[in-house]
């Protein structure tokens, strides 16, 4: 499992945008800080689709992840949220 | 409020289509991150701010002619973080320090004596930094030339902006809670 941790968030229409600046990863019982170069991560949490520059649009509920460690490692992640806390 | 997001395998499918130098690759159980779990020290990031001024004497604050009523009402009253990988921690755009070397360069701002003292960069439209000039009616301007606004965003962000009847030329801090621009003297 991956978690963000820690993040700035804005709004970029009715879109959370946040920049995500610590991030840790869960395997096998142990717990790693993953260095961030730099990301974004758009989050939805309206009732209806949003369009996005980068792909055609985000619905509902829908999350788009998109990250790269100082070490290079791209992430791109898109889904649902199951969970809101 | 520090937002926090967990995503799994279980609550987001990975696209792995980006161009990459080293994909996080699923191997049946998670994610593998071997070239991550011992990072190395940050690498050396572009010198954005070469000496950021001593701040005397703060003006009376110019009120955002926007502003509603309370901290954070432009950011849906959720606290705003900066994200130090960014410039300006993200108030001014997405644009990561590892890229500041390649990107355009808005001009840098000097002291009295010509010692630049920050480098600056373009707006992105979308960002709170684009919000805060477009309520104070300001547009960004090329940093440089003297008789201009000088606005101090978070982490020594600086933009410049051609001043108005309500923000003369001259130094400002932006208050990002409030959302209002505070005139300073260096």
């Amino acid at each position: 499992m991956l978690e963000i941790e820690s993040a700035g968030c804005s709004f970029e229409g009715e879109l959370q945008r946040c920049l995500p600046f610590r991030m840790t990863l869960h395997q096998g019982g142990h717990s790693h800080p993953i260095a961030l170069e730099h990301g974004t991560i758009y989050m939805n949490f309206t009732d209806s689709a949003h369009p996005l520059p980068i792909i055609d649009r985000l619905g509902p509920n829908e999350v788009l992840v998109l990250l790269r460690t100082i070490r290079g490692t791209y992430v791109s992640a898109r889904g649902t949220l199951d969970d809101v806390s | 409020m520090t937002n926090r997001l967990w995503t799994s395998a279980c609550a987001a499918a990975l696209l792995l289509a980006m161009p990459v130098a080293v994909l996080a690759q699923s191997r049946g159980r998670g994610f593998d991150f071997r070239h991550d779990l011992n990072p190395p020290a940050l690498p050396q990031l572009y010198a954005v701010v070469a000496r950021p001024p001593v701040w005397r004497n703060p003006g009376p604050v110019v009120a955002n002619p926007q502003a509603a009523r309370g901290s954070w009402w432009w950011n849906h009253y959720l606290v705003w973080h900066p994200s130090p990988a960014f410039w300006g921690g993200g108030f001014w755009g997405e644009l990561a320090l590892a890229d500041l070397g390649l990107a355009p360069r808005m001009g840098s701002v000097v002291d009295d004596q010509q010692h630049p003292l920050a480098t600056t960069f373009g707006v992105e439209r979308a960002s709170p930094g684009a919000q805060l000039l477009q309520d104070y009616g300001l547009q960004q301007a090329v940093c440089g030339p003297p008789d201009l606004a000088i606005i101090w965003g978070p982490q020594n962000g600086v933009v410049c902006a051609n001043p108005t009847a309500t923000i003369v030329a001259g130094d400002y801090l932006v208050d990002p809670a409030a959302f209002t621009l505070v005139p300073q003297t260096r």
